[in-house]
């Protein structure tokens, strides 16, 4: 069992549309990361490339999942009314 | 004179002219072809991923991470590169958060550019970022002009010419002292410290702030989560300045990450805060009360990094304490020094930074 450097609530995190990848600064000058599926999946732990520190995502895991179904729907009827256009 | 560089090295912050993910012994700064020397450096300080040096021209250098233009420069760089649009100006002082930069000069203009979605630049929301270094302009009511800056990880802190504190950026955490009766999103890109004047040093955690006054007042808020603003961390945040320590001897304060310390007149060094690394210098009881580092005096100047500090002695001696995993203490190692630690043994040391990870020392 490690032990968390600290515990971050996800709004904390700034969010890579792109990659689909959520980041927080590390004291090592590099970033905690943790991607969107990852957390879909219930993963709260974020990690740092550099370094062997990881913290704790702070969220709630239906809410969020809940809030990602919502923006595919939203995103496919988009499409769909793009094609019917 | 020369320039040392240590610790993490992700992206070419410690201006070796190349990346790796850490130097665990000093290794000396190849200043080459640039106009920067050794022995002008007067101040280093450097965020994520990026480093600023000013030297006692008042000419500002940087290298490293340029995602949102943190550099100043059109270019990425990994050796020191002067910043040319600040060439017309004499800076004096210097300060990096995260992912952004800010400089002060000697006519009490400041300069700020890099990431500003927080408005941590204390310009207009609807600006993200700038890579260009932008005069901040506020209102005579606000300030008529400014003395020093200091920068988290997402605010500033500005001490203006009359000794008022402006802050700018998220206040999510308390960490610009307004009250908790705002949002983020609903208040002015750059606001006034109500009731604060006279102040005389200035510092900016992760998520907290430190000021001092002239007479050797302290006050801090902000995030409370380890005890860095002096008081017991059952209290979370404080969301407005809280008075916490009063000491005539004191000349400055300083702010690590989540630790935060303070340096007397005659060279004795206080820290509170976090202690999970080593980071206060002493295995402490209580850690959020301000305590003196046992075993360091005559220091002359010291420099709080993210999770490690360096400390100078008027005889140049260089102590270092704190996290070490990319070795930024300089010991050669990746193990925590919990306690002040002395390196270049035998060298004397002029001037010594310590910032995200990483660390600087201008010797002999």
């Amino acid at each position: 069992m490690s032990v968390f450097h600290d515990e971050i609530e996800i709004e904390d995190f700034e969010y890579d549309e792109d990659d689909e990848i959520y980041y927080y600064p590390c004291p090592c000058g590099d970033r905690f990361q943790i991607s969107k599926e990852e957390l879909l999946t219930g993963e709260e732990v974020a990690t740092c490339p550099s370094c062997s520190l990881i913290v704790k995502v702070i969220y709630d895991q239906e809410a969020f999942q809940e809030e990602q179904n919502e923006v595919t729907k939203l995103s496919e009827d988009l499409k769909k009314l793009e094609v019917t256009k | 004179m020369i320039l040392y560089s240590w610790g993490a090295n992700s992206y070419g912050q410690l201006g070796l002219g190349h990346k790796s993910d850490e130097e665990l012994a000093p290794k000396e700064v190849n200043l080459g072809e640039s106009e920067l020397q050794a022995d002008n450096i007067v101040q280093v300080a450097a965020g994520g991923g990026h480093t600023l040096v000013l030297d006692k021209n008042g000419f500002v250098y940087c290298c490293g991470w340029n995602s949102k233009g943190q550099l100043g420069t059109s270019d990425d760089t990994l050796k020191f590169t002067q910043i040319e649009i600040l060439k017309g100006f004499r800076i004096v002082q210097i300060s990096c958060g995260w992912d952004f930069s800010a400089a002060v000069s000697d006519c009490g203009k400041q300069f700020v550019w890099g990431n500003n979605s927080y408005t941590q630049l204390g310009l207009s929301k609807s600006i993200t970022c700038t890579g260009i270094p932008s005069r901040l302009q506020v209102s005579q009511k606000l300030a008529t002009g400014f003395r020093q800056v200091s920068c988290g990880l997402r605010h500033s802190a500005m001490l203006t010419k009359d000794g008022g504190l402006l802050v700018a950026g998220t206040g999510s955490k308390g960490q610009l002292g307004l009250g908790d009766n705002f949002d983020d999103n609903n208040y002015l890109s750059i606001s006034k410290v109500p009731e604060l004047e006279e102040i005389a040093s200035i510092a900016s955690g992760q998520h907290h702030t430190v000021v001092m006054k002239e007479d050797g007042t302290v006050y801090s808020w902000g995030e409370n989560k380890f005890g860095q603003l002096g008081i017991d961390p059952n209290i979370s945040n404080s969301f407005v300045p809280m008075e916490i320590l009063h000491d005539v001897d004191l000349a400055s304060v300083y702010a690590g990450w989540t630790h935060t310390a303070a340096l007397s007149k005659s060279g004795e060094v206080f820290t509170w805060g976090r202690n999970t690394y080593g980071q206060l210098g002493a295995a402490r009881e209580l850690t959020h009360k301000p305590e003196k580092v046992p075993g360091l005096r005559d220091v002359s100047q010291l420099s709080v990094g993210s999770e490690h500090n360096l400390a100078v002695t008027k005889e140049g001696k260089l102590f270092v304490w704190g996290w070490n995993e990319h070795g930024s203490c300089g010991t050669g190692d990746k193990n925590d020094v919990l306690k002040p630690t002395q390196i270049f043994v035998d060298r004397k040391v002029k001037l010594a930074f310590a910032c995200t990870g990483s660390s600087f020392a201008v010797v002999e």
